[in-house]
């Protein structure tokens, strides 16, 4: 099965882990990059300031938290839907707000998926797995995508 | 009386009657007058042909009379020629004083005499012959011719002979032969006398004439009688027969009836009587007959004539007079004259009792009229209060102009009522409003509109305006086209009205701003709710995610106890994270836009049924419908009352097999649509059925029943902003009733009626 690359934009470190508590437990990702917070976030997928060096290729999904310090998740949703390099990645919100004009906004801005952490935490490993499965899995990303090697 | 032109018509009535009555008089004895005059003509024609007779009697008597004295002549001369000195003596002395002692024999004649065959004279009672012959030649001629007595009248020419008739004898001879002639004259007066022994009509004439017409005597004596001239009657026309006839002209010039009769003597009537009587004498009876006639009915006349004006005067005029009188009271306003005559007489006894019976009728309606008029007067005096009055303007308007305004119309506009009436009504309208009003005026002349309102501002005489509202109405006054109205000085209302939009804009700014308040508020709720819905939730998630890590990587080494206290931490944990779930769903249904359209509840509940699968899976549900209508909502959210009363139902009735749900509608009217979900289920205790509804209320354990306690205030909460109820029955074991109500919109009703079991 050909993993692919997740980035994974979320500030709390403990949802940080448990996500990728979640993602390892059935071997979805084989790598994950996390950054803390959107302004970073946005810094890596345009290769620029800290991340001006990783290597070449964008993920194939990006998990957004919406509540972020400096720039929020959808501030990045934005950027990368305004940025002809950037439109195609795929965008899930993962995030603890069920809040309708989270919801409304986020689609309104093009995002891909919209996935409630639940906080029951078999529920939430359901639906990160789910979610791993379809988006870094199943999913054909669009061209320029980084590829990884079989595992 | 005062004179007065009816006492003056009633005298001339008078003066027109009595010619009329003297004229109905005249008419009424005009019969009496000709049959009179006709009495007297008969009268006349019998006393003419009296008189006729009496004259042809008389002329008779008298023709009788002369007829015996000729008679006697005759014979005499007759018996005289049988004696012979006659026939032949020639002594003339004896032959005269024969003659002359015959004379006294014969008084009727005056003389004798004895002629010759050759007329030569003999002899004659006169002593001496007389000069010059004969003096009659004619009678000696017809002697001669005849050879028999001739009579004849007076000798013609002859005046010295005594007046009288004349009779010749002829003497005859032994041979037969005329030898002598004798003669005798019969004097005028022996005729009188004889006729005088006639008793003739008063005034009556006679004549004696011989066979020529020649008078031989007249009576009276007024003329000569041989005198031929004067006025004779025409004899000749009746020669043989007596005769009356009458038209002829008397000797004295007058008028006279004739009678003639002829004197025979032998064969011949040498002699005739005529008898004139005089017409004045015949006519005068009749006259005076007449006269008599004429008076007495000249008398009767006059007679009649002062008893038909005493009549008239009594029965006619004085009724009549107090019939005008009567009358004249009636005509003065006096109702209750009455003509105080007797009813029961004659025509003006009628006359009377219906002049009377017109003045009762006339007096009771006076009588009516006048209290219809003290009605209507007072009438008029409460209908004019109330519109002199009156605290509004009234009006009346016709072709343009104000034909009536009341005494505060005046007030309103400023000017008095007698200076508006016939004034044009524009004259007291605002510029700006004249058209407004000239448009609805002829609205409602023309039946457009049958009534109006409207406002319209009006202009008084220092040119301040006046706002006002006026209530028109097309009308009919005095059978013109009217528009009648009432007008109102709505200054007041005017400026409360500006007063009270001022104030509403006050309001408004007020609310604006509490608004405003309020949407800061509810921002600040809305920030709370989503730093609860954030924030708080992450907390938990870690705690249970990393119980579960926990549990995973140390669960092994753990002692009964502490894995019992792992778990219940994650219970908690899980259970926290429900109640601020719910929590957030009963404060975001508060918030939430309503997005109304047409919902079908048939399919909701069947959407609600297909989520609530896993809870149903390997129940025994007994499922029934009854049907449910289509209503006005909010999809999503009455999705949500379904799920949360189904899922109710379904949780509750878990101790039950078969469990049964039932669905339906109750009770539906136009106004609401009640809908009921019921299920045999463990059911509630009324007593605690007000709870039922409030947020995080619950009648069950938790360890029998789980659950938050915030479905049922949802519910409650969504029913609510649909306009609808809420409300439930139910009995602890024996199960429960919900029931919602929601505004019935349409009346339409779906009809779902259907009993579903669902497999298993």
């Amino acid at each position: 099965m050909e993993l692919k690359r997740i980035l994974l934009a979320e500030d709390n470190p403990h949802d940080v882990e448990l996500t990728l508590a979640a993602l390892g437990e059935h071997n979805l990702a084989n790598e994950v990059v996390v950054v803390r917070d959107g302004a970073e976030a946005i810094d890596y997928l345009r290769r620029q300031g800290a991340h001006a060096g990783r290597p070449d290729g964008l993920p194939a999904v990006v998990l957004l938290d919406l509540k972020m310090p400096r720039v929020d998740g959808l501030e990045v949703l934005r950027h990368m839907k305004s940025d002809p390099a950037l439109k195609h990645v795929p965008v899930v919100m993962l995030t603890s707000s069920r809040e309708e004009q989270d919801v409304v906004r986020s689609y309104e801005s093009g995002v891909n998926a919209y996935v409630v952490k639940p906080v029951d935490f078999d529920q939430f490993v359901e639906a990160v797995k789910q979610l791993g499965f379809f988006w870094a899995v199943l999913n054909e990303p669009p061209p320029g995508s980084a590829r990884q090697g079989n595992r | 009386m005062p004179t007065n032109p009816q006492a003056r018509d009633l005298t001339a009535t008078r003066g027109r009657l009595n010619p009329r009555l003297a004229l109905m008089v005249v008419l009424a004895l005009a019969p009496a007058a000709v049959l009179g005059v006709y009495i007297c003509c008969q009268q006349h024609r019998a006393s003419v042909a009296r008189v006729n007779a009496d004259a042809l009697r008389a002329a008779e008597l008298v023709a009788a009379s002369q007829q015996g004295l000729a008679e006697g002549t005759r014979q005499l001369l007759a018996t005289l020629t049988e004696l012979p000195l006659v026939q032949t003596n020639t002594s003339r002395p004896f032959l005269h004083s024969v003659f002359r002692n015959l004379l006294k024999l014969s008084p009727a004649c005056v003389e004798f005499g004895l002629l010759q065959r050759d007329g030569q004279w003999l002899a004659s009672s006169l002593p001496v012959a007389p000069e010059g012959g004969f003096p009659h030649e004619p009678l000696l001629r017809k002697v001669l011719a005849s050879r028999r007595l001739v009579v004849a009248g007076g000798a013609p020419g002859a005046t010295n002979q005594p007046a009288g008739v004349w009779f010749g004898q002829p003497v005859l001879d032994g041979a037969g032969e005329v030898s002598r002639v004798l003669y005798a004259v019969v004097g005028v007066e022996a005729l009188t006398e004889a006729a005088n022994r006639t008793r003739l009509p008063r005034g009556a004439e006679l004549t004696i004439c011989d066979a020529r017409d020649a008078v031989l005597a007249r009576w009276p004596e007024r003329s000569h009688p041989s005198s031929p001239t004067g006025n004779a009657p025409p004899f000749h026309l009746a020669r043989n027969e007596a005769t009356a006839m009458e038209g002829l002209t008397g000797l004295d010039g007058g008028g006279l009836f004739f009678a003639y009769a002829p004197v025979r003597v032998g064969s011949s009537a040498p002699l005739a009587v005529w008898v004139g009587i005089p017409k004045a004498g015949a006519y005068a009876e009749t006259r005076d007959a007449l006269v008599l006639t004429l008076l007495l009915l000249g008398m009767v006349a006059v007679v009649a004539w002062v008893a038909a004006r005493w009549y008239a005067s009594v029965r006619i005029l004085k009724p009549v007079r107090q019939l005008v009188a009567a009358a004249e009271r009636l005509g003065a306003d006096d109702w209750t004259a009455r003509t105080g005559l007797s009813h029961s007489r004659g025509e003006l006894g009628l006359l009377a009792r219906t002049f009377d019976d017109l003045a009762c009728t006339l007096q009771r309606k006076q009588a009516e009229s006048e209290r219809a008029a003290a009605e209507l007067r007072a009438a008029e005096i409460k209908f004019r209060t109330l519109v002199e009055q009156s605290l509004v303007g009234i009006y009346i308007i016709q072709d343009g102009n104000f034909a009536y305004v009341n005494p505060r119309f005046g007030d309103i506009v400023g000017r008095k009522p007698e200076e508006l009436i016939g004034k044009p009504v524009l004259d007291i309208v605002a510029e700006p409003d004249r058209a407004l009003v000239e448009g609805n005026i002829r609205k409602r002349l023309q039946g457009e509109l049958p009534s109006i309102r409207y406002h319209l501002r009006c202009v008084r005489p220092d040119g301040s305006p006046v706002p006002v509202e006026v209530h028109g109405a097309a009308a009919e006054v005095n059978g013109r086209r009217a528009i009648i109205g009432a007008l109102l000085d709505v200054t007041e209302q005017v400026q409360a009205e500006a007063e009270i939009r001022r104030l509403n804009a006050e309001l408004e700014q007020r609310v604006a701003l509490r608004t405003a308040q309020l949407e800061a508020a509810n921002n600040e709720l809305e920030a709370f709710a989503y730093s609860v819905s954030h924030d708080l939730r992450a907390p938990l998630r870690h705690i249970s995610g990393f119980v579960e890590l926990l549990a995973g990587s140390a669960g092994g080494r753990l002692d009964e106890r502490g894995a019992r206290y792992l778990k219940t931490i994650a219970d908690s944990a899980r259970q926290m994270g429900r109640l601020i779930d719910d929590l957030l769903d009963f404060a975001r249904m508060g918030r939430a836009r309503m997005n109304t359209a047409r919902v079908d509840l048939e399919e909701l509940v069947g959407a609600a049924r297909a989520e609530l699968e896993p809870d149903t899976r390997g129940r025994n549900i007994v499922w029934k419908n009854g049907g449910l209508p289509e209503v006005e909502g909010d999809p999503a959210m009455l999705k949500q009352v379904f799920l949360n009363l189904l899922s109710n139902a379904v949780k509750y009735t878990r101790q039950r097999d078969p469990a049964v749900i039932e669905l339906g509608t109750e009770n539906a009217n136009t106004e609401e649509i009640i809908v009921f979900i019921r299920d045999n289920g463990a059911g509630f205790d009324m007593r605690y059925a007000h709870k039922l509804f409030g947020v995080f209320q619950r009648l069950h354990r938790a360890d029998e029943f789980e659950g938050t306690g915030i479905g049922l205030a949802n519910v409650r909460r969504i029913i609510a902003r649909h306009g609808g109820r809420t409300w439930a029955t139910g009995e602890p074991g024996k199960g429960a009733t919900f029931y919602f109500s929601l505004p019935n919109h349409h009346a339409s009703q779906g009809t779902h009626g259907t009993q579903t079991n669902p497999p298993g």
